[in-house]
């Protein structure tokens, strides 16, 4: 079926969702370096499974989703993997 | 126990003033000991939306710098023998005060009044730390709009980090027809962001401006919606549970807007 | 408590004695007095001149014998109760705003008005938060807006309107202030009028003054005027 007929979402969840989006960056500029710290807790963490490269691993805050229509801020990590570490 | 509450919003135009005047006068017309204390130092405000503003002789900066005593410079109000006023300097800013010098003035206020209400200043520099410098507790005033909600949230952080106990929201300017409509942020939608507790809501009402004009809080007057919405946080400052207007199915509320439409 | 004389009656009578001021009501008490008798006579007294309180600026002062806090409060409740009023001591060097008096017509004839102080002029307008601050007398060619003062150790002419905070006669360095001096302006909308030490504003809703009009605000025997150009 072509074209699914997206309803106008109401202004005020519009309103809501970029202001939630808004927060999340204002309120880690507050704590200087959030990402930063975050990522580099992560990293031992993910280190602890997995060889990965430092270099390549991002970390970021972003608003779209697979689908489209939730609008709410998202995490999203990207990390290569070397290999997996045997246990 | 004396308690001095700073009503705070962050961003400017909000309401803090109007606030902070109907909740004194609900304050004292439930027979409390109240003062009033306009901190935006260089814009004030407060004397004039208590229709007090010719009869300011000193403010708190004379007090501060000590050109005269706190009695001197407190107001009494018009109808109030038990609210009084301090006015703020016009032509000075927000340097000419320190916070160690506020905490100093709001003890003083402590002796005498049972609650001392602070009119704090928009923004988040020597104006606001000001302002929370010499409080107990900290109320937040936003409209469900955008950027008021996020200087709000910016707001409590700071208050957070300082040494308040977190701050209770009001919710300000609520136009029912456009929440209904989808058009505007729900008391649910805000309080969530936020993540404060709510001290009470008030509706966007006319009679607000009415009341600026005349120098008189519209929480004196009986017919006033956001009168009755002030007197009930009066109530719940009191300690009394008092529950949030029901501002969607209240029929008086609706045959209000009816009549305000059918004389467009 | 023995009979009293006609002597000791007329004593006790002075010892309280009530003066009506605009500014509200002086009760000069004796100092050999002792209290509980001051206590009684101020009672009677009150109980007598109920009607003398009616209308008065609730505000009451005590002259003649130094009163501890308590002894205030205690005499404060008896015209409280005495008077049936809300009243409150007003402290000596508090700046109370006194009312003024309009009058139809100024009390002066006219005529040259002796002065030697030099007159200086300003130009522009006057905005909120803005003082302007002169030795000597000022003419503002322009308008003093609400929230502008203008302080003046003579007087004060606003060529324009006056809406704002106008302090004639105003001390300085070298005096006391001096109560002689005027305000004036063609549009006399005055948020505050202050002469040498004497504060006034006019009363919300006031009809006498009207928008637009001239008018001038001068000190006669210690009442403030206001009458037109």
């Amino acid at each position: 079926m072509l074209g699914i007929f997206k309803k106008t979402a109401p202004s005020k969840d519009v309103a809501r969702d970029r202001l939630k989006m808004i927060l999340v960056t204002d309120r880690m500029d507050g704590s200087a370096h959030v990402l930063e710290m975050m990522k580099n807790e992560l990293l031992m963490v993910i280190q602890k499974y997995l060889h990965i490269d430092e270099n390549d691993f991002d970390l970021q805050i972003c608003q779209q989703s697979h689908d489209g229509d939730d609008e709410s801020p998202r995490l999203r990590a990207d990390i290569p993997i070397k290999s997996v570490k045997r246990r | 126990m004396s308690e001095v509450l700073v009503i705070t919003s962050g961003k400017g135009g909000v309401g803090k003033t109007t606030t902070t005047a109907n909740l004194g006068t609900g304050l004292a017309a439930q027979g409390k000991k109240v003062a009033l204390v306009d901190a935006d130092i260089g814009l004030r405000n407060l004397d004039v939306i208590m229709g007090l503003e010719k009869r300011i002789v000193y403010d708190l900066i004379d007090v501060v710098e000590g050109n005269c005593r706190l009695k001197q410079a407190l107001i009494r109000d018009k109808n109030f023998p038990n609210l009084s006023l301090l006015p703020t300097a016009q032509t000075k800013d927000k340097n000419a005060v320190n916070p160690e010098q506020m905490r100093k003035l709001c003890n003083q206020l402590r002796e005498e009044f049972d609650y001392v209400l602070i009119d704090c200043p928009a923004g988040i520099e020597q104006g606001f730390k000001n302002a929370i410098a010499g409080a107990d507790k900290a109320f937040v005033v936003t409209t469900p709009e955008i950027s008021a909600v996020r200087d709000a949230d910016r707001i409590i952080g700071l208050l957070e980090a300082s040494e308040l106990p977190p701050p209770l929201l009001i919710l300000n300017r609520i136009k029912p027809d456009m929440v209904k409509r989808g058009d505007m942020m729900t008391l649910e939608d805000v309080a969530d962001i936020l993540a404060i507790d709510v001290l009470g809501i008030v509706p966007d009402d006319e009679s607000i401006i009415v009341s600026s004009n005349r120098g008189e809080p519209c929480v004196l007057d009986d017919k006033s919606l956001a009168g009755q919405a002030f007197r009930d946080i009066v109530k719940r400052i009191l300690g009394e549970t008092v529950p949030l207007m029901d501002l969607f199915n209240d029929t008086k509320f609706l045959a209000r807007l009816k009549n305000f439409f059918t004389r467009a | 408590m023995s009979t009293q004389t006609r002597k000791d009656v007329l004593e006790e009578k002075q010892c309280v004695i009530l003066k009506g001021r605009r500014d509200g009501i002086s009760i000069l008490l004796d100092d050999k007095t002792d209290f509980s008798v001051i206590k009684n006579v101020l009672r009677n007294r009150v109980a007598d001149s109920r009607s003398f309180f009616e209308g008065a600026e609730a505000s009451v002062n005590f002259k003649g014998r130094k009163l501890s806090i308590h002894e205030e409060e205690t005499l404060l409740d008896i015209i409280k109760v005495e008077a049936k009023l809300n009243i409150s001591v007003s402290d000596k060097n508090e700046q109370k705003p006194l009312m003024p008096k309009f009058n139809l017509v100024p009390v002066s004839p006219p005529g040259m008005i002796p002065t030697e102080r030099d007159t200086f002029y300003y130009r522009g307008a006057v905005r909120s938060g803005q003082i302007i601050r002169q030795n000597g007398s000022i003419v503002i060619i322009g308008d003093v807006n609400p929230g502008a003062e203008i302080k003046a150790s003579g007087n004060i002419i606003v060529l324009g309107s006056l809406k704002g905070t106008a302090w004639a006669g105003a001390p300085g360095n070298n005096s006391d202030g001096d109560i002689n001096c005027f305000v004036t302006a063609h549009d006399f909308q005055p948020a505050q009028i202050r002469i040498a030490q004497v504060v006034t504003y006019i009363p919300e809703d006031s009809p006498r003054v009207q928008r637009g009009k001239g008018a001038w605000a001068y000190i006669l025997d210690g009442a403030v005027y206001i009458a037109p150009l």
